[in-house]
């Protein structure tokens, strides 16, 4: 019964930031409804019982997206001047489109739903961690070698050519 | 009446089809990584549904990897936002067009 409270009250909050998170015309809200929503997800995944993936979820993206998105308004500026249009001249068309898209996905969803197992699984931090040097290495490593060369690559681009 | 699959995919969903409108309609650029974002959160949200509900181990350690690209994106994209403001003056993605033939 708590678990369907909290699984309510958390959608409602992570929907609600995402409608904010789109439509807010200061950019600096809009990042913070991102922060709102990362936090709403990661209480969702805490009543699917993923503790630790809720609480890398919250160290990864409430301490390190949003801090990047924080500078990055900041630093480009003009962010929420009265006068310029938040959204392009697509507005009809882009609602038109993703509204389609939300009818198209629900109906996969809600028409032909998934064969449940019996019994749900939880899985430990011991788990995850064994499963990630084992069965998941190859992935592991191919991903750690995407994050060295994204960060050395944010690194040259941002830093311009004073040299 | 219990919390099933059903119910995190179809928040999954909502949260998917809000940012697609967000990448859609959006002038400023920064505004657009940020709704990007989101649809990674959605489906790591998927991800762990899967795993609670399916008994399959694959989908939490996919979501790990799903909040490690985003993490990657958000730095090579943020990084980039920054050099064209550099350059341009502007972040404006309307107003972008010097890659236009």
């Amino acid at each position: 019964m708590l678990t369907m409270i909290g699984f309510y009250l958390l959608s409602v909050l992570a929907v609600v930031a995402g409608l904010f998170l789109v439509l807010s015309r200061n950019l600096l809200h809009a990042v913070l409804a991102l922060a709102v929503a990362s936090m709403a997800v990661a209480g969702l995944m805490l009543t699917l019982s993923a503790e630790f993936l809720a609480f890398v979820l919250i160290l990864v993206y409430i301490g390190a997206v949003v801090v990047i998105g924080v500078f990055a308004v900041m630093l480009t500026g003009h962010f929420d001047h009265p006068k310029l249009p938040t959204s392009n001249e697509l507005k009809g068309l882009g609602a038109v489109t993703s509204l389609g898209l939300l009818f198209l996905l629900l109906g996969v969803v809600l028409i032909q739903p998934i064969a449940q197992a019996r019994t749900v699984a939880e899985l430990s931090v011991k788990q995850i961690g064994t499963l990630l040097l084992t069965k998941y290495v190859l992935p592991f490593e191919l991903v750690s070698v995407l994050l060295l060369a994204a960060l050395i690559g944010a690194i040259v681009i941002a830093r311009g050519k004073e040299d | 009446m219990m919390i099933t699959l059903t119910h995190y995919l179809v928040i999954g969903c909502i949260l998917f089809a809000i940012s697609m409108y967000g990448v859609f309609t959006r002038r400023n650029a920064v505004a657009l990584l940020l709704a990007i974002e989101l649809i990674m959160l959605a489906v790591a949200l998927n991800f762990t549904a899967g795993t609670r509900f399916l008994g399959d181990a694959g989908g939490q350690i996919f979501a790990i990897f799903v909040i490690t690209v985003a993490a990657a994106e958000a730095a090579v994209g943020l990084a980039l936002v920054i050099a064209i403001y550099r350059n341009q003056k502007d972040v404006d993605l309307d107003r972008l067009t010097i890659l236009k033939g």
